[in-house]
């Protein structure tokens, strides 16, 4: 065993809970790879204030299943994207309840974890595709604030775009 | 990534949706929260806007437009306001740096339109509104006003506007770098001087059909725009030799399309590779596309040009070209050798020894239109099937004299081994009275499980593959009626193909959409119908 794949750091989550994990898992986190460089080697645990153990776990599990995975390319952020497909991996481990699931995304955000952050961004998408406004505010429980005039008006300008 | 969440939605926009996002709405929160808190938590507004945005990313167009129905509201107060509207969210700008109406251009209204558009605003690069008849020159001065850097703009078929809202719209645009105003009339030689004088960043360019446009304007232009790559202007009356000296003047011209030109002779074609006699001289282009169909002048004077100063071509379609010989094509076939596609339909000097040329000098052909040459026979097609390896799409409509042969030597090639050989091939044969249905289903059957893919077009309702779709074909199959010559046909109301034949201008030609899936996909997404849409 090479001494580069011995290293390991240790984050701390929001909640105070310690996680010894190898360089190249916390890697996939832009944000920690950053710092590692930055700071060098240290036995200081890197303390993660926006994150609590048990979404951390989970961020962490990914990490690790996808550590040898190439960096994903720097993306054009202008166009939209089309395909919201998911491999079947990364699907079941986003079959989680709405709250974990935002939570997760969150995570990505702030550790700056490109892949994590777009099939969760994709999840979501998915949850949102082919469903009327009345069921999508019941999914993920928002309030309808429209007047009933409002709304008809609305309904009225956008009817070219639906049933396509 | 820096998105202008913030960004107030303009004056007409709240006008045009009659929905005041003002702080009334801001108000009317605080009896909302409380509702709100009945509900479940909303977990979907933990995420930051831009996370939001990223999620909006992955939306359709029309499904945007739909979700923009959810909410409106902004929820809090003051410096505490949270953006909760996924009206405001759908529409933001950096979510539509295109809009292409071509879906839903013939539901939508142009007030819709202009909202899509300024919504966008400075973060607009590509508008696609062909065939957009519902704007009116309004609404163009008002898209003018918010999109300063479109990239690329189409208007094609927008004929409710008028020359000075394109003037308006034009002047605003030095970003520009695509273009197509193709088939409006109200275009003219005052909009080459606007584009000449505003948009020296244009690249590709579209005027085909307007027909008021002459050499002046077309010297105007080419005089401004020297970065032009791309030029159409199909169906321009008045050329003279100077214009197309001028454009021969284009260092970065490759592709350039001049179908149906009346004007347009031997000397023109001179002209744009050398300079006219007079006054201009220069070097040829480094032309690669060039569409000369439908100029009946032509003769193999102007082959021989190409074939001296032209040796890069790779696309060249000459479809309708009466006066060409056999001779000039032969001797084009020895000189550009790097030829991919060639349009030679209806050439009716075209026999055999053209296609036996072919078959030794292009080995790179892979898209090949032969239709109504009808002196060729089986010879030469097989010849043609043998020696290019790469092709992938021949027509052969309407060529009398061929048989099964051809069907049944293209799969004994087929399925030969050859690792090199392209094995996904169409062939098209209205009414090639001498091939039989069952000499297709053979051919058909002998293929299939060898990794080939082949499909034999016939009529409309009748085609046949061993591809995906076979159950779809074997049923249409059933239905023997359809293999009768069209002619007898079009009693019972099958589309009437001599119309597709004589004016392919008029349709699509869908079925030659894929022709070209071995091609350089951006320089050329689509060969087929030519005139107003060919070879790019």
């Amino acid at each position: 065993m090479s001494a580069s794949e011995a290293k390991k750091i240790t984050l701390k989550s929001c909640d105070d809970i310690e996680f010894k994990v190898d360089i190249r898992v916390a890697s996939r986190s832009i944000l920690l790879k950053n710092m590692i460089e930055d700071v060098g080697e240290t036995d200081q645990s890197i303390p993660l204030p926006n994150v609590n153990e048990r979404v951390l776990k989970k961020v962490l599990e990914w990490c690790e299943h996808h550590k040898d995975d190439p960096q994903p390319a720097i993306e054009d952020s202008d166009t939209r994207r089309r395909n919201t497909e998911i491999d079947d991996w990364n699907k079941k481990f986003l079959e989680v309840e709405q709250d974990m699931l935002f939570e997760i995304i969150l995570a990505a955000n702030y550790l700056d974890i490109k892949q994590l952050l777009d099939i969760g961004c994709k999840t979501v998408a998915n949850m949102i595709k082919g469903k009327t406004p009345e069921q999508i505010r019941e999914t993920f429980n928002i309030q309808n604030d429209f007047t009933p005039e409002e709304e008809e008006q609305i309904r009225k300008e956008n009817e070219w775009a639906e049933d396509r | 990534m820096s998105i202008a969440h913030d960004r107030q939605i303009s004056t007409s926009e709240r006008k045009d949706s009659g929905i005041q996002l003002v702080d009334e709405v801001e108000l009317r929160n605080s009896e909302n929260n409380r509702k709100g808190n009945e509900l479940g938590k909303c977990y979907l507004d933990l995420l930051p806007l831009e996370v939001k945005t990223r999620i909006f990313k992955y939306l359709s167009d029309v499904e945007l437009v739909r979700i923009s129905r959810v909410s409106i509201a902004l929820w809090g107060s003051g410096e505490h306001v949270v953006n909760r509207s996924w009206y405001r969210l759908a529409f933001d700008g950096s979510l539509w740096p295109i809009v292409d109406a071509r879906p839903f251009y013939q539901d939508i209204a142009a007030k819709q339109l202009v909202k899509l558009t300024v919504s966008a605003g400075s973060f607009l690069k590509v508008l696609n509104l062909r065939g957009c008849i519902q704007l009116t020159p309004l609404n163009v001065y008002e898209i003018s006003a918010f999109c300063p850097n479109i990239q690329s703009l189409h208007l094609s078929g927008c004929r409710s506007l008028d020359s000075s809202s394109v003037v308006d719209i034009l002047s605003n645009l030095s970003n520009l770098e695509t273009l197509d105003l193709s088939g409006l009339l109200f275009i003219i030689n005052a909009h080459c001087e606007i584009l000449s004088k505003h948009c020296h960043k244009l690249k590709k360019l579209n005027l085909s059909w307007c027909q008021y446009i002459n050499s002046r304007g077309i010297e105007t232009l080419v005089d401004g725009c020297t970065e032009l790559v791309n030029l159409k202007i199909n169906g321009l009356p008045k050329l003279n030799e100077t214009a197309l000296a001028k454009i021969g003047m284009l260092k970065n011209l490759r592709v350039l399309s001049l179908d149906a030109c009346p004007t347009l002779t031997d000397s023109h074609i001179t002209a744009l590779l050398c300079g006219d006699s007079q006054s201009i001289e220069h070097d040829p282009p480094p032309l690669t596309h060039l569409n000369l169909s439908n100029n009946h002048n032509l003769t193999d004077v102007a082959l021989d040009e190409l074939s001296d100063y032209c040796p890069q071509l790779t696309h060249l379609q000459l479809h309708s070209c009466s006066s060409l010989a056999e001779e000039g094509l032969i001797r084009l076939s020895q000189k550009c050798t790097k030829i991919e596609a060639l349009d030679l339909e209806d050439i009716l000097s075209i026999t055999d020894r053209t296609l036996h040329s072919f078959a030794s000098n292009l080995p790179q052909l892979k898209i090949c239109c032969l239709s109504y040459c009808e002196q060729i026979t089986d010879d030469g097609v097989i010849d043609l099937f043998r020696s290019c390896p790469y092709l992938s799409h021949i027509d052969l409509d309407h060529c009398q004299l061929l048989t099964n042969a051809i069907l049944s030597n293209l799969t004994t090639i087929l399925t030969r081994d050859g690792s090199k050989r392209n094995r996904n091939v169409q062939v098209e044969i209205f009414d090639c009275r001498n091939i039989t249905v069952s000499a297709v289903k053979d051919a058909i059957r002998k293929v299939s499980g060898a990794g080939v893919v082949l499909k034999v077009k016939g009529y409309y309702s009748w085609q046949a593959s061993n591809a995906d779709d076979e159950e779809e074909d074997s049923r249409r199959n059933a239905t023997a009626q359809t293999w009768l010559p069209r002619r007898l046909l079009r009693p019972f109301g099958v589309r009437n193909d001599f119309i597709r034949i004589r004016l392919p201008a008029a349709n699509g030609l869908g079925a030659r959409g894929n022709a070209n899936a071995n091609g350089n996909a951006n320089t050329v997404s689509r060969w087929g119908g030519f005139g107003r849409c060919t070879i790019l």
